[in-house]
């Protein structure tokens, strides 16, 4: 029995040998179609022509072949990853900080450093402010380009325009609201309690926690929901770590939410159960509330495009951009390519010319929509085509939809530039040495961290058992780890 | 060598007679498309499984990449959640194994029963209907079975006059609920499979059972389930080889990934998926899917020394 | 004895109709919410009979006749081409490693078994076969990979092992050499267990979409289950990352419940109608006689 086993992997290693050596890289070299994978909708109809008009500007505008490859949204991630761990020759794709993991790509040299590169193309470079630039570095260096869009996160609450009159609301109850998370938090129980008062219902309200910390002036350093955080009011150590779930915010919060379902305030339920997107009557109380985390100009049209009512933001909390927040939407050039500075070129294309841009995010004109004026269109209904505009290049360059201001892209830039920059700004963590603690502590948190938000269970005993569950993971270790890069990070600046 | 003639099996006697160099060859010749097959599609890849003893850098490739010994097991055995992803991927698989020969033929022997033609089919086709339903699929449904809103079971509790209950939170009935769910999957094929084996068992067995007087139970002892032991035992050995690994769909999808539910849902699959997600670890992944590959081949070969010394007609080699 | 064996009968029905029920039942809800609108589904939730027939849903998913119309025929393209040398490749091997007097046995069969269990990985079998073998955005992609499998393998050698020794040795004294008994003797015994193995590739195959993510650049060459499928993902893609890119997923083109509902049936519905052609095999009416002539 052994020696046929050992003799099968004799024959399977030699075998494997002669396989392997067939898969090496190519050289680069110049001239090359550029092949751009980008994530489509389900819905469009006419991808072909787009594109083959898309080939034809570009190679009008920069001479530089390109291919553009459409991969569904809900496989990008996985095919992206196993193109780039087969080393398969492509140029230009997407990656983030929370999908096709852009810190990941970086440790593992999938993607190309373009400081070089961006020294030929200024004008890529001045179309967005330094910070941009500065927020995604990777131990110095630049390994993407940031689609530029709201990067800023400001929280915000928004309830049925009609409950305010019925619910005998008035703007002025809710000023000053959004000055912090007890304040926050006190409006919003303050609201819940009139729809529970005149309906005996209680409402709809998602996570609040879980949807971003931005609310309760805490930034998540670590990476999303992990251990280790910083607290951006505190004055005296900027640069002190803590374990966001041992804060006083926290404990707030869990404890508030916990006594809003314990009094039938909000669902007892993880996600909203109840459509109410479909209530028509206009003297109704909707029990609804809705919490965003990130406010634009054009939000309340696109919640009201998603229901039959209208909606209104009762308070807005301060804006606040991170590393994590620009490095949302960027795109990269891959280890593999082929053609780095065609590359470049398109990318530097789609971020700076408006026609080639907004080709690719709505289509042919006359075909998929209508302009309406100098910088607005109107979708045709008939032959959909949508392309998710942060997906593709610079969002501040499309246009504008019905319900967005004519100056929307000012009014982003403006609300971008005056948010609170986060110090660390810069700076991401290396987690290579800590690979066991965040699995194990991503764990921990994604027992607990759901129940605790929606008020589930009973936080004096699950609330000591999940923090028991964090250090038993190792989150101690992995917040120290952490600490000690930023301290050496700072030192540097 | 010498013909030999081995003991009578209930009428029938079996002859070993040496194989000509000829007979040898053809018989050779059947097995060689399925081999090349083999080769291409499932021994050249193998040289995959490296990747989970590396440092994998993808520029640098799967040769270029360092070695790092076992560093890339770690993060399956350090974590405090080892043991409890062991235990509920061994717990699960090893009640799905027998839970699926048991149910498997206890509904091909009641389906032997029925004599019309008609019937047969409609049974048949209604048992193997879950079988074409994909795990997403089910796992819809099982949402509008458990919400705790609107769902249909919470529904029933109230017009009962009893509280509505939180599925999603308690652990205690998911077990049942897993195990629910992955026999009423595999009923179907199951059933397919020792009915077909049903169907070759020569009839003058039970002509012969009849006449000596036998009762139904006695001749599905002492007949109908030797007779299926080939199949039982292939089946069994199968399924011990793969105790390691968890169907990912059942145990991601229908508890709809609720971490409250990890204690009694989580399996070594679902572990790894998760990991995979957040660290894009390749490496990690493909450790521990070599290590549930490990396991799987040790414990089949111990499987099958076992069965060899039973009935070595029915071990797998 | 009459009254015993009604109430057997009775007995046995029931069971079986117990079964046979649980496992409709989920079916029907996924019909039934396929024929609801939106609306309804808001007002209803899910229930086993539908409320109204509405068919939007799959008017909606229609729209693109000519596509599905081909995708259909890729898959059952695929599905034919995959079975028929699937089966036929793989039900040599099992008869010959099945034969006790075979030299090469277990070695085979360990050959065969080693590969359920280790296996390369996808990185790896993407670069092996994209690379090396050259089959991106080939058709033959989504017939190879999946055209022999261990399992079916040794069910068939099972199956193959009931065969008594003296058909063979009978033939062989007529005769006949290896191949043509294989042919002539083995392969028309062991039809119900060829047609479960066939059905459980057809299934297979049909039920396949990650090759065609994995391995094409677009959707119009996939298979109808990707074609479909992808919808699902992107929906799920969409709810679970709502908010995390800032901008927004527009989730107002969505396809509500009933349109993923829809896409069930469209996928799963032709499996539906292949079943009953191979339910002839699996009725009691073969019988090993060959011995007895």
């Amino acid at each position: 029995m052994m020696k046929k086993l050992i003799s099968i992997i004799l024959a399977a290693v030699l075998m494997a040998g002669v396989a392997g050596c067939g898969t090496k890289t190519q050289e680069s070299g110049k001239g090359d179609t550029v092949k751009w994978y980008l994530f489509s909708n389900p819905g469009n109809v006419n991808e072909k022509d787009i594109f083959a008009e898309a080939q034809r500007m570009a190679k009008e505008k920069t001479g530089v072949d390109l291919e553009i490859i459409p991969i569904e949204s809900g496989d990008y991630e996985s095919k992206m990853q196993i193109l780039t761990a087969s080393n398969e020759p492509f140029d230009i794709m997407f990656t983030s900080n929370w999908l096709n993991n852009y810190y990941m790509n970086v440790s593992k040299n999938a993607i190309l450093p373009l400081d070089d590169y961006l020294k030929d193309y200024p004008e890529l470079y001045n179309s967005m402010p330094e910070y941009f630039w500065d927020s995604m570095k990777v131990k110095g260096k630049i390994y993407a380009v940031p689609n530029q869009q709201i990067v800023a996160r400001g929280p915000f609450f928004a309830i049925p325009e009609q409950n305010m009159e019925l619910l005998g609301f008035t703007d002025a109850d809710f000023e000053g609201a959004g000055e912090n998370y007890k304040t926050a938090l006190a409006a919003v129980e303050k609201y819940l309690r009139a729809v529970k008062e005149k309906t005996g219902n209680y409402c709809n309200l998602n996570k609040i926690w879980n949807d971003g910390t931005q609310m309760f002036n805490i930034e998540e350093v670590v990476g999303s929901l992990l251990p280790g955080a910083i607290q951006l009011d505190n004055e005296t150590d900027k640069y002190k770590l803590i374990n966001q779930y041992e804060s006083e915010e926290f404990k707030y919060y869990i404890k508030m939410r916990r006594k809003w379902v314990e009094e039938g305030l909000v669902m007892p339920s993880e996600e909203t159960e109840r459509d109410l997107d479909h209530v028509e009557d206009p003297t109704a109380i909707v029990p609804n509330i809705t919490r965003g985390n990130c406010y634009k100009p054009n939000v309340l049209s696109e919640l009201n495009r998603n229901s039959d009512y209208d909606w209104k933001i009762i308070f807005k909390c301060r804006p606040i951009t991170t590393s994590g927040s620009v490095a949302a939407t960027m795109n990269a050039i891959s280890a593999t390519s082929k053609n780095p500075e065609g590359a470049l070129k398109i990318i530097q294309l789609v971020d700076t010319d408006a026609e080639f841009y907004n080709l690719l995010v709505y289509g042919l004109e006359g075909v998929n929509y209508t302009k309406t004026g100098e910088n607005s269109i109107e979708l045709n209904p008939d032959m959909p085509y949508t392309w998710t505009e942060w997906n593709v290049g610079n969002t501040f360059n499309k246009y504008n939809l019905p319900g967005e201001p004519d100056n929307f892209a000012e009014e982003v830039e403006k609300i971008n530039d005056e948010s609170f920059k986060s110090p660390l700004l810069g700076f991401s963590p290396d987690l290579d040495n800590v690979k066991v603690e965040v699995s194990a502590c991503q764990s921990a948190v994604s027992e607990y961290l759901n129940l605790l938000d929606y008020g589930l269970v009973d936080v004096d005993s699950s609330y000591p058992e999940f923090i028991k569950k964090l250090k038993a993971a190792g989150c101690d270790k992995l917040i120290s780890e952490v600490q000690r890069q930023v301290d050496e990070w700072v030192a540097q600046q | 060598m010498t013909a030999k003639v081995e003991n009578v099996k209930q009428g029938k006697s079996k002859f070993r007679l040496t194989l000509k160099w000829r007979d040898t060859l053809q018989l050779s010749v059947l097995t060689i498309p399925t081999i090349i097959w083999f080769v291409i599609f499932s021994y050249i890849p193998m040289f995959g499984c490296v990747i989970a003893f590396k440092d994998f850098d993808y520029r640098a490739g799967i040769w270029g990449s360092k070695w790092c010994g076992l560093k890339n097991f770690q993060y399956l055995f350090a974590s405090n959640d080892a043991g409890r992803i062991l235990r509920n991927t061994l717990f699960y698989n090893a009640i799905f194994i027998i839970l699926g020969i048991v149910i498997g033929v206890i509904c091909a022997l009641l389906l032997e029963q029925v004599k019309n033609k008609t019937m047969i089919k409609t049974f048949q086709t209604s048992m193997f209907l879950p079988h074409f339903v994909s795990w997403v699929v089910v796992a819809f449904i099982a949402q509008g079975l458990f919400k705790y809103d609107s769902g249909i079971l919470n529904n029933f509790f109230v017009k009962l006059g009893m509280a509505p209950k939180q599925w999603y939170t308690d652990t205690k009935p998911w077990p049942i609920i897993l195990i629910f769910a992955n026999v009423w999957k595999t009923v179907g094929f199951n059933t397919l499979l020792y009915y077909g084996g049903l169907l070759g068992i020569d009839q003058t067995l039970y002509e012969a059972a009849a006449i000596d007087g036998a009762s139904t139970m006695q001749r599905i002892f002492k007949i109908t389930i030797p007779m299926l032991m080939p199949t039982i035992t292939i089946l069994f050995i199968m399924g011990v080889g793969n105790v390691f690994r968890a169907d990912f769909g059942l145990f991601y999808y229908i508890p709809n990934n609720y971490g409250s539910l990890y204690s009694v849902t989580d399996v070594i699959d679902t572990y790894i998926f998760r990991s995979l997600k957040v660290s894009g670890e390749i490496a990690s992944s493909s450790a521990a899917s070599f290590f549930q590959s490990v396991c799987g081949l040790l414990l089949v070969l111990g499987a099958n020394r076992v069965i060899r010394k039973i009935n070595p007609e029915n071990a797998m080699f | 004895m009459r009254k015993k064996d009604i109430n057997k009968k009775i007995f046995v029905y029931v069971l079986l109709l117990a079964v046979s029920i649980i496992c409709i039942l989920p079916f029907m809800i996924i019909i039934s919410t396929s024929l609801t609108s939106e609306k309804g589904m808001a007002l209803n939730g899910y229930s086993i009979i539908p409320h109204e027939i509405n068919l939007d849903s799959y008017r909606y998913l229609l729209k693109n006749l000519n596509q599905i119309l081909s995708a259909y025929g890729m898959s059952i393209w695929v599905a034919s081409i995959g079975t028929f040398a699937g089966v036929t490749i793989m039900t040599m091997f099992a008869y010959a490693i099945s034969r006790e007097d075979f030299k090469f046995r277990k070695f085979l069969s360990f050959f065969a078994y080693f590969t359920m269990i280790f296996s390369g990985g996808t990185v790896a079998t993407y670069m092996w076969i994209s690379r090396s073998l050259h089959l991106l955005n080939n058709r033959w992609v989504l017939v190879l990979p999946l055209m022999v499998s261990a399992y079916n393998i040794f069910i068939l050698r099972v199956a193959c092992k009931a065969l008594p020794i003296e058909v063979i040795e009978s033939a062989k004294i007529d005769g006949c050499s290896e191949l043509k008994i294989f042919f002539r003797i083995v392969v028309p015994l062991q039809k119900t267990v060829i047609a479960t193995i066939s059905l459980l590739m057809i299934f297979t195959y049909w039920n396949d979409w990650y090759t065609s993510m994995l391995y094409f650049d677009t959707a119009d060459k996939s298979t109808i289950q990707y074609y479909l499928v992808r919808v699902l993902n992107s929906v799920n893609f969409a709810k679970n990352n709502a908010g995390a890119a800032g901008g927004a997923i527009n989730t107002y083109d969505l396809p509500s419940d009933g349109i993923q509902m829809a896409i069930c049936v469209l996928a799963v519905g032709p499996m539906m109608c292949v079943f009953p052609f191979f339910q002839k095999y699996f009725v009691a009416g073969i019988n090993v006689g060959a011995v007895k002539g």
